[in-house]
């Protein structure tokens, strides 16, 4: 009361008005409603944002397996195009192109123009058969467009090399000779070879990467031990000539080998190179494909809903199971489904333990004074370092100090070929996990934190001794907490891109980090990474209209991957804590 | 390409042409060239040096006062005088010693004072020239005790050597303008000649009868604090810059590492972000604390907070990829809604208070309703809007008038000077209006005051526009033209595609935290009042958030620890152009994106690659500072909140 009557004597007209009328202008301005509506505004922009960005990533995700129908166009000049529509949009003609259109052309385009305020639209045709034309896509202005159709019999092909090619069959040849003359017929006989001639393809590849990559890695290991020979011995030392005879002997056995693969090899493309299907073009010029180089043939225009769907998911089976083709931008992505389930799980493996050891020492041992709350104030920090910077520490202390210093001492052999010594599977992890440390020390300590202290006395109480206190009862009863962050750790490591860029992610990795040659699981390999794999896709591809909807897949892959992890760290809290709850005293 | 001077004072170019005929293997040379009289100048007193450079299409005829003649031989056949300057301008001083520096364009010039200066010879517009450059002192370096008696260049960097008459020899980076090392020959006799060796290595002096050899170790001598942060005159250039460009393509490129450009483009990013992504979120957190129902909150806030998980990679993507080409169509939609929507949001509001006090009540639980569906009527309007925005204030064609070619500058003073002009005319409402329609109003009912308040309202904005409109007039008539700062040729990757999208990366972060400072506020504190009568609105403005504040200004600084190091989302959508210019429309390049662009090519343990962990530093101690900040003060907020 004497605050307001200091304030009144003040001479505060606009408090005064504030506190003392009860009118009309109360009751409205103290809702305050303007500036509600404002914060509300916040939160449902906000909220449309992050609904608008997933929607587009869902559908355009979603759909790029989706088979469009095939299109053939003709131009007012004549030249006939067949393809997919991948996209239309609208443009400001140039000057003077609007005027310098003649007849019906000229109608259509004032008719387009009328309808979208003086813009034209074109559209963006996948015309594919880039070894003929050149080109991989090609814009249409609409008006342009005399006759558009949906020719029965186009057929796509999804190919080894080049990209995709449209045409229609016309023919098939075995041994060169012409054995069908009508698409029907064409078609017929493709069905019935291509399955073999697929089969024959995966074995000779197998042959390649199995058998002939085993002879490689035999040489390699002679060649190294000759090397190692050479480091220790020196040059013409007993060991070197030992060394240097098995090499010769693994040489000369592996030249047989060799020999012989490259026969069965050469037969199995003998009898592959027998088949091929003849295809004309819209242009009408004619091409002969071999079938080997066919991964999929598809008559879009005869396909049923039924045939779209069974498609649909053979590309989908495809892209998560496949290697990729054509410079990421065909096939599938499993080595970078590898490699980040690889790389998380790793860093998972490391970062858990040291976590979790260093929040119990916080909680539970550490005596509350200047140090802890520095160190507390240090990991907070470290959850707000940029993770390029830990990629930069990971780049110049693991892989050129760590990593360096191990090839010296274990593999200077292979010098000047890094083994260590550059990015790989280890060191991304390890940094990773250190970028990921601060979020699985401040969950176990929260989770610690929740334990009531009641229980620890009661333990105590009982006679238990602090660490058998920790681990029968504070543990059991964090482990929500601590999964958790486990969980919370994998999904911020798994969408982290940056430090990879340094610390080793590439954009093909020849060899997958886990495979059945011994030791199994090849911590120093450079590994793909979904993300990383965006990346690449997205600005550093060559065809890159090509490999949008691709990123867009990959993109919804990688979201998935995160949301279900995020989704299973909220269900194993809720469900652990059911599960203890029980036992609540 | 030979030039000869000869007695008569006539200069001679000769340009040497060796032929190679394919088919028979057979050589032919040919000579041509041309004359240039140069009279008794030259003949009476012949010059101490003439020199041509690299190319050989300029030489120079240098005596010994510093009288120099540039010669411009671009066309041997016609040679002819492009300037006449003083290398030497202190009256008395001679030039003592005179070497190109690496690429043979630059001259190093020693006098017998004992200094030494560069001259580069820069390209500028107002050269008296006739060839269009000029030679112009870019670099004094610290003098020396004595006469200059002999110059080395390095061969393949910025560093030299000067001999001078007392016996000392000075090592020099040029560039950076530093004394790497200061010798003395063993004699003390004059130094007669200076040799560096290719590779830098060895430093060789012919002293009085004696030849003398140093080892030289002086790596990274072109870096130096001064280069990293200050304008460095670098050669080619007219004038000191502030220059990032770490690759060139010749043998004899200087590589430049300022961080100005980095370090603003970093600062830029983090603006545009924070303007746009700072207001939303604080605003959407303040709501879901206050004005949401907890069942809705329940379900809202985990939302928001997933998506704080979400990779930047993919916000990249979709901003470099889908954002960046549908803004570059719809720019004026664009910026139409970035009114449209605060404004149909006030409006509404206004709308709404017209219900009755019943009604109102009632709807509370539906308002979130009537505010998302304000939103899309917002963006309509800003679709309806934009195209005839574009007609009448930025001619028609909006990339156009942002190059500069059409139109004039009111529609950008407009587009900068609105969220001002709105700004005064809340303060106006609040600080003059309201008390007085207070006053007048004491009688009104509820309704028709609601109704006055639509009206001023929408009066107040009108008045807003048109008060920005004059400013935007009156500063264009003054001359003034926003283009060419602040505004400027469109870039599709820019610091509006980044602010937009970085804005939104940081958004779930800052709401998380400042939701959870709000969310600490004690219930009793609200429960106290909303019992003594207070609103909602009042409660949440003045008794939920002054205590939160610490607590909110821990997000914020959270938040724009995030935006400082982001790297993803600009190396995609910010073009990684490292240039320095305010423009909002062109691309930047970050700290950030910068070493994920250049680390994996830099060579271990180059100046390139310490410059770059330098850069990692850099931004490490930037989020320190903020992080260490953040920390601070969210640990008083929580042993204030504790108190309450």
């Amino acid at each position: 009361v004497s605050a307001h009557a200091q304030d009144t004597r003040a001479g505060r007209p606009r408090t005064r008005a504030t506190r003392r009328s009860t009118g009309a202008a109360t009751a409205v301005l103290s809702r305050g409603e303007p500036l509600v509506w404002l914060t509300g505004g916040g939160l449902v922009l906000a909220l449309a944002m992050i609904a608008g960005l997933l929607a587009l990533v869902i559908w355009q995700g979603g759909v790029t397996f989706w088979q469009r129908p095939l299109v053939s166009l003709t131009t007012s000049d004549g030249a006939t195009y067949l393809g997919e529509i991948s996209r239309t949009e609208r443009y400001r003609p140039a000057a003077g192109v609007m005027a310098g259109l003649r007849g019906a052309e000229a109608d259509a385009a004032g008719a387009i123009g009328a309808d979208n305020e003086g813009a034209l639209t074109r559209l963006l045709l996948r015309t594919g058969n880039f070894e003929l034309d050149g080109e991989h896509f090609r814009w249409l202005s609409d008006h342009a467009v005399v006759e558009r159709s949906r020719p029965e019999w186009a057929l796509l092909l999804e190919r080894l090399t080049w990209g995709r090619f449209y045409g229609e069959p016309v023919g098939f040849l075995v041994d060169g000779e012409l054995q069908a003359q009508d698409p029907a017929a064409a078609w017929a006989l493709y069905r019935r070879h291509h399955d073999d001639v697929r089969d024959r393809w995966h074995e000779r590849r197998d042959i390649e990467r199995n058998e002939m990559g085993a002879m490689s890695r035999r040489m390699e290991t002679a060649r190294l031990a000759v090397r190692t020979a050479e480091l220790k011995a020196g040059v013409d030392s007993p060991a070197w000539r030992e060394a240097e005879a098995a090499r010769q002997r693994t040489a000369e056995a592996a030249d047989a080998e060799f020999t012989v693969l490259r026969e069965r090899i050469a037969a199995l493309n003998a009898v592959n190179d027998r088949f091929a299907l003849r295809l004309r073009t819209a242009s009408g010029a004619e091409k002969d494909i071999p079938l080997a180089e066919i991964v999929r043939a598809v008559p879009a225009n005869r396909l049923g809903i039924g045939g779209r769907l069974r498609l649909y998911l053979a590309r989908w089976g495809e892209f998560l199971s496949d290697e990729p083709r054509e410079a990421n931008s065909e096939g599938g992505v499993l080595p970078a489904i590898f490699g980040t389930v690889a790389m998380t799980l790793v860093m998972t493996l490391l970062v858990v333990p040291f976590g979790v050891l260093a929040a119990l020492y916080l909680r539970e041992y550490a005596k509350a004074g200047l140090l802890v709350s520095l160190v507390r104030i240090s990991v907070n920090n470290l959850a707000g370092v940029p993770s390029i910077v830990f990629g930069v520490f990971g780049l110049g202390f693991f892989c050129y100090v760590l990593g360096g210093g191990i090839d010296q001492f274990l593999f200077a052999a292979r010098l000047p070929n890094p083994t260590y010594g550059t990015g790989g599977l280890l060191w991304a992890s390890l940094t990773l996990a250190l970028l990921t440390l601060p979020v699985v020390i401040v969950s176990t300590e929260e989770a610690l934190a929740a334990v009531p202290n009641s229980m620890r006395e009661g333990s105590y109480a009982c006679g238990a001794g602090k660490w058998q206190t920790i681990r029968r009862i504070v543990l059991p009863r964090a482990l929500p907490g601590i999964l958790t962050g486990a969980i919370l750790a994998m999904a911020r490591g798994a969408g982290e891109v940056a430090p990879l860029m340094l610390v080793g992610a590439v954009k093909l990795a020849p060899e997958l980090p886990v495979d059945g040659v011994f030791p199994f699981i090849h911590l120093e390999r450079s590994f793909m990474h979904l993300g990383f794999h965006i990346y690449d896709l997205g600005f550093q591809s060559q065809n890159s209209e090509a490999a949008k909807p691709m990123v867009f897949t990959t993109t919804l892959l990688l979201i998935t991957i995160i949301a279900v992890l995020n989704l299973a760290a909220v269900r194993i809290r809720a469900q652990l804590r059911k599960r203890y709850a029980a036992g609540k005293f | 390409v030979l030039a000869v001077l000869d007695a008569a004072g006539g200069l001679h170019f000769r340009s040497v042409r060796t032929r190679r005929n394919l088919f028979t293997g057979e050589t032919t040379l040919s000579l041509a060239g041309g004359d240039l009289a140069l009279g008794p100048a030259a003949s009476e007193r012949p010059p101490r040096h003439l020199r041509l450079d690299g190319t050989g299409d300029t030489a120079y005829l240098v005596w010994d006062d510093g009288r120099t003649l540039r010669i411009d031989a671009a066309h041997p056949a016609g040679p002819r005088i492009a300037e006449t300057l003083d290398l030497v301008p202190e009256a008395g001083s001679r030039v003592t010693a005179l070497e190109f520096l690496v690429g043979k364009t630059s001259l190093l010039v020693g006098d017998d004072a004992g200094r030494v200066r560069a001259w580069y010879r820069v390209r500028r517009e107002d050269a008296a020239a006739r060839d269009g450059a000029t030679l112009l002192p870019a670099h004094e370096l610290p003098p020396g005790a004595a006469a200059v008696t002999a110059l080395a260049a390095s061969s393949r960097s910025r560093m030299a050597a000067a001999g001078y008459a007392d016996g000392t020899i000075a090592l020099f980076q040029i560039t950076g303008e530093r004394r790497l090392a200061a010798l003395r020959t063993p004699d003390a006799a004059a130094v007669a000649a200076l040799a560096l060796s290719p590779r830098e290595g060895l430093l060789t002096a012919v002293a009085g009868d004696r030849l003398a050899r140093w080892d030289i170790d002086a790596p990274h001598n072109e870096s130096s604090l001064k280069t990293l942060l200050a304008p460095v005159w670098y050669e080619g250039y007219d004038a000191p810059a502030q220059v990032w460009q770490s690759t060139g393509g010749t043998d004899d490129f200087e590589p430049k590492y300022g961080l100005a450009p980095l370090i603003f483009g970093t600062l830029k990013a983090t603006f545009y972000s924070m303007l746009f992504g700072l207001p939303i979120a604080l605003l959407a957190a303040i709501y879901t604390s206050e004005f949401l129902h907890p069942r809705v909150r329940a379900r809202v806030k985990p939302a928001v907070e997933m998506m704080a998980s979400l990779p930047s990679v993919v916000l990249g993507f979709l901003a470099a990829l889908v954002f960046a080409p549908v803004l570059a169509d719809r720019l004026p939609t664009a910026l139409a809604a970035l009114v449209a929507v605060p404004f149909v949001l006030l409006l509404g509001a206004h709308v709404w208070q017209l219900l009755p006090a019943r009604a109102a009540t009632r709807l509370e639980g539906r308002r979130l309703l009537a505010i998302a569906a304000a939103l899309p009527l917002g963006l309509l309007a800003a679709a309806v809007l934009g195209g005839p925005l574009e007609r009448l204030l930025y001619a028609g064609d909006i990339m156009a008038w942002l190059d500069g070619q059409v139109g004039d500058g009111r529609g950008g003073w407009l587009m900068l000077l609105l969220p001002l002009s709105a700004l005064a005319a809340a303060l106006v409402t609040t600080r003059l209006i309201e008390p007085t329609l207070r006053r007048v109003s004491r009688s009104w009912s509820r309704t028709r005051y609601a109704a006055v308040d639509l009206v001023k309202f929408l009066v107040l904005a009108l008045l807003a526009l048109a008060s920005a409109w004059l400013a935007a007039t009156v500063l264009d008539a003054a001359g003034w033209d926003p283009r060419g700062h602040v505004l400027g040729t469109y870039v599709q990757r820019n610091a509006l595609v980044v602010g937009f999208v970085m804005g939104f990366a940081v958004i779930p972060i800052i709401y998380t935290i400042a939701e959870d400072a709000l969310g600490a506020v004690p219930d009793h504190l609200r429960a106290a009042s909303l019992g003594a009568g207070a609103t909602t609105w009042q409660t949440a403005i003045r008794v939920v958030v002054p205590p939160a504040m610490s607590g909110l200004f821990s997000a914020v600084m959270v938040g724009l620890g995030r935006a400082v190091g982001e790297t993803m989302i600009v190396l995609m959508a910010a073009g990684n152009t490292p240039i320095l210019d305010a423009n909002l429309f062109n691309g930047f390049r970050t700290l950030s994106a910068n070493i994920a662009v250049e680390l994996p090519e830099a060579v271990q343990h180059s100046t390139h690659y310490r410059t770059l962990f330098l850069a990692a530093l850099t931004l490490f101690a930037m989020t320190f500072v903020l992080n260490t900040v953040a920390e601070i003060v969210r640990l008083r907020f929580r042993r204030k909140a504790y108190q309450l």
